[in-house]
């Protein structure tokens, strides 16, 4: 009875919006994708505290490649990955269809969020960073001819993760993830937490 | 004398913590925060110039201070992301979509008022004021919760050779143990004065009550175990002891075995006749406030006199804009939501990590354990499982809901990982060692992880001590107009009190300054004084 009764409410309730509407024309995501916002953070700007990464600011081609990866067990399937992990069935969710078109959606957003981390030029950044340039271009935005990311839209916390996924065997390990294989050997020339801090810091002040 | 503020100013003076914790220390002061005892929100009328508030989410939190606005005569909005009002006190019925992000399921159990599911709370412990009050205030049918069943069973891996025992009988069997060894090791002369000889006395009986001893203080086994055979026409026969050393290389006693002693476990507690969502719909039917399902918040914007959101609902963004915001948006999810709050009060939403539960409802074909003697409570296990429910409620009929419930970080953890049907063939195989034909009585189950759930991901915010050092003040004061709310801003996260207790303090801080009984950090600054 109590029952029956908190449903019809809900059901009249969904008529009462009386609320104006803002920036109709805007960037609205569709119904479809708008569960991507729950961890992602509203427009894909990224949220630390569900480890899930900012998206506006790369390119539809990777944000594809990334769906696949972890669609196709490249990505998220090792014990320790647990954001990789909690991840990947969220791209296993996604028809070929829709794997395109959400890619194309998100790269078509604005980047509008500042990057967690101005950034700071230091001559060891610009060295660690010299062995980067080849895949990731010199300006850090990416190359899509070695499938290597933009890199410097992204926040910090994101981008020493990666690198340490890459280093502690997490990500990149195998044998059909050829990008990732490639990704994983460019790393070995970083050694410490501060070459880490240091090509990260570098690689943002590109921005 | 009104002066012009930029936006900076503003924010940088409601961000300053000596501001903050000012309103909070005359708040105290004035004995406007509610202890456990003062549940009455008791809010004066609202001024006619500032009575819009809007509500962040439509959980316990929301709509607890909406009930309590209301009355005092505000004008609410609540706007919810789900498709559903109740957040995590969700109970799934046949029927129910679950909304887990990843693996979307739909519940197959019978249409059957006994055949419900409460994946997130099911017990009420008797001095959480705040809920009694409301349960109180709405009626709702309650019942005893039974959260400690002495005929239920003991698993431990590494102990009993892998073989369930009953709790009665491990907890007779540890407690003479102790008592018998206690007693033999006791000596007179260790004791000092002013313990006397009869002090000394006493105390050797008190332990052979406490153990069940012999005359000779040596423990042959208890009635307290539950006899081999026997009783009512033949004669008792006791059940052998254990041995102790099996009882000491089990892991129970580490703290299963004394849960149902901790504050918020101990017995009596109640439940929800039918279901916990029937406090939901209590406050459901005394609220008059729109509840905008479907509504996902997407900005939070502070100003000085107003707090403006903007949401999406049906395709298209909206906004709203009220006096005051009640938040109770997980703040591990608020953290990825735009606004312009100072960049500390977002550092703090964004540092409380979240927590892991899993929850899974199994439908039984058959009440199996009334066949063992076991009508409500849970088993215990070592494994991932660990614990195992048995329905309190519809006992003698046919079906019956079982639940597999953990909070182990690892084991919940392990079991988000897997897809909902491996999920219940993992807990059907750790099941098998308490009840091994458990296989031959499923029907169907649906599992929750709340750490995947939409619009939660996560329960129970992780704070540590030096996290409550460094944030917990400055999200439990207002930012502005602008309030987080919700268990996550208590001292009891992942308890409804929680919920109630964080809604009053709000809504006694907002009565306190629509009062001018303290003075806000706004009216600080128009004076020329802030930060
Ligand atoms: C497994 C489990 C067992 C529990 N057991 C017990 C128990 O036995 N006894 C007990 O007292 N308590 C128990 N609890 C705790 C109890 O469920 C919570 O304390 C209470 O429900 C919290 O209410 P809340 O309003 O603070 O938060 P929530 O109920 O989480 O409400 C937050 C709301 O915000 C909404 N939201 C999220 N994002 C947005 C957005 N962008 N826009 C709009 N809305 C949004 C959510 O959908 C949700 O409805 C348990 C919880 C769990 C998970
Ligand atoms: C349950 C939370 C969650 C949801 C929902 C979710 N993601 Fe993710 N996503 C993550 C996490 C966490 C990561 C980071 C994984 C890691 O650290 O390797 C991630 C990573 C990604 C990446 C890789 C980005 C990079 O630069 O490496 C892409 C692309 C992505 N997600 C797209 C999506 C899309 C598109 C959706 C919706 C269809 C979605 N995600 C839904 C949590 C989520
Ligand atoms: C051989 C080419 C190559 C070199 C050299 C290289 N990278 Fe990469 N990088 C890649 C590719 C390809 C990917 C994408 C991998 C994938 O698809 O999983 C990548 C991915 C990354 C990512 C993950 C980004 C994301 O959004 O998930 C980071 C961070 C990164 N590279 C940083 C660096 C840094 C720092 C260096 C220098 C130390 C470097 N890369 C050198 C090719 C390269």
């Amino acid at each position: 009875m109590i029952r029956l009764i908190r449903f019809s409410r809900m059901l009249v309730l969904s008529f009462l919006v009386t609320q104006q509407t803002v920036y109709a024309d805007d960037h609205p995501i569709p119904d479809e994708y708008v569960y991507c916002t729950v961890c992602h953070g509203i427009l894909f700007g990224g949220n630390v505290a569900t480890a899930a990464p900012k998206l506006t600011g790369l390119s539809a081609w990777y944000i594809e490649s990334q769906l696949r990866a972890f669609r196709d067990g490249l990505r998220g399937t090792h014990i320790e990955d647990l954001a990789g992990l909690e991840m990947r069935p969220m791209a296993e969710m996604l028809s070929e269809e829709r794997l395109s078109q959400v890619s194309r959606l998100v790269a078509t957003l604005p980047n509008q969020n500042q990057l967690d981390n101005p950034g700071k030029r230091t001559e060891r950044g610009k060295q660690l960073y010299s062995g980067c340039g080849a895949c990731h271009g010199a300006d850090g935005r990416g190359n899509q001819q070695f499938a290597a990311p933009n890199l410097v839209t992204q926040d910090s916390w994101y981008l020493i993760k990666q690198l340490n996924n890459y280093r502690n065997n997490i990500r990149g390990t195998q044998d059909r993830d050829i990008p990732g294989r490639q990704m994983r050997s460019a790393v070995s020339g970083l050694e410490s937490e501060q070459d880490l801090i240091d090509v990260v810091s570098f690689i943002q002040s590109m921005q | 004398m009104i002066r012009e503020f930029s936006r900076r100013q503003f924010l940088n003076a409601i961000g300053s913590a000596g501001g903050s914790a000012a309103v909070y220390q005359s708040a105290l002061a004035l004995g406007l925060l509610s202890t456990s005892h003062n549940v009455r929100a008791s809010l004066k009328p609202v001024p006619e110039a500032s009575k819009k508030v809007i509500l962040l989410g439509a959980g316990l939190a929301s709509l607890t201070s909406a009930y309590e606005l209301e009355r005092a005569g505000y004008e609410c909005t609540i706007l919810e992301a789900s498709h559903r009002i109740g957040g995590r006190s969700l109970t799934i019925r046949g029927g129910d979509t679950v909304d887990e992000l990843g693996y979307p399921q739909k519940c197959d159990f019978d249409k059957n008022k006994d055949l419900f599911f409460n994946a997130g709370p099911s017990r009420i412990p008797i001095h959480h004021h705040h809920l009694m009050h409301y349960l109180r205030t709405f009626q709702i049918p309650l019942e005893v919760f039974t959260n400690n069943n002495r005929n239920a069973w003991v698993h431990d891996t590494k102990a009993f050779g892998g073989k369930r025992m009953r709790i009665k009988q491990y907890t007779a069997d540890a407690r003479g143990f102790m008592a018998e060894l206690s007693s033999k090791s006791l000596n007179r002369n260790d004791f000092d004065r002013p313990f006397t000889d009869n002090d000394f006395e006493r105390f050797q009986a008190f332990l052979k009550s406490y153990g069940d001893l012999d005359e000779n203080a040596l423990y042959k086994g208890s009635s307290r175990a539950g006899y081999q055979s026997g009783g009512m026409i033949t004669p008792a026969i006791k059940k052998t002891p254990i041995d102790f050393r099996e009882i000491l290389n089990s892991s129970f006693w580490e703290h299963r075995m004394h849960w149902a002693q901790s504050e918020d476990q101990s017995a009596p507690m109640l439940t929800a006749t039918g279901g916990m969502d029937t406090i939901i719909d209590g406050f459901v039917d005394n609220i008059d406030s729109k509840i905008l399902l479907n509504a996902q918040v997407q900005n939070v914007q502070l100003h000085e006199h107003s707090v403006s959101v903007s949401y999406r609902h049906e395709g298209q963004l909206k906004q709203v804009s009220g006096d005051y915001c009640f938040n109770s948006i997980p703040k591990h999810i608020m953290s990825g939501i735009p606004n312009n709050f100072p960049r500390d009060y977002q550092t703090a939403l964004s540092s409380i990590p979240r927590g892991l539960l899993f929850k899974m409802g199994i439908q039984m074909n058959k009440r199996f354990w009334e066949d063992e003697d076991i009508y409500g409570g849970f088993s215990w296990s070592d494994q991932d499982i660990e614990q195992l429910w048995y329905p309190p409620h519809g006992l003698f009929s046919k079906k019956g809901i079982m639940i597999v419930y953990m909070f182990n970080d690892e084991a919940t953890y392990r079991f988000g990982l897997l897809n909902p049907q491996q999920r219940l063939e993992k807990a059907l195989h750790e099941a098998e060692a308490i009840h091994p034909d458990i296989r031959k009585y499923v029907d169907s189950a649906v599992s929750v992880p709340w750490h995947r759930m939409n619009h939660t991901m996560g329960c129970t915010a992780k704070w540590t001590p030096e996290l409550r050092d460094q944030w917990f003040k400055r999200l439990q004061e207002p930012v502005g107009r602008h309030y987080m709310i919700g268990d996550q801003i208590s001292y009891h996260p992942g308890w409804q009190e929680g919920a109630f207790g964080s809604a009053h303090f709000a809504l006694s801080h907002l009565n306190a300054r629509q009062h001018n009984e303290i003075t806000t950090h706004v009216n600080a600054i128009n004076h020329g004084q802030g930060a």
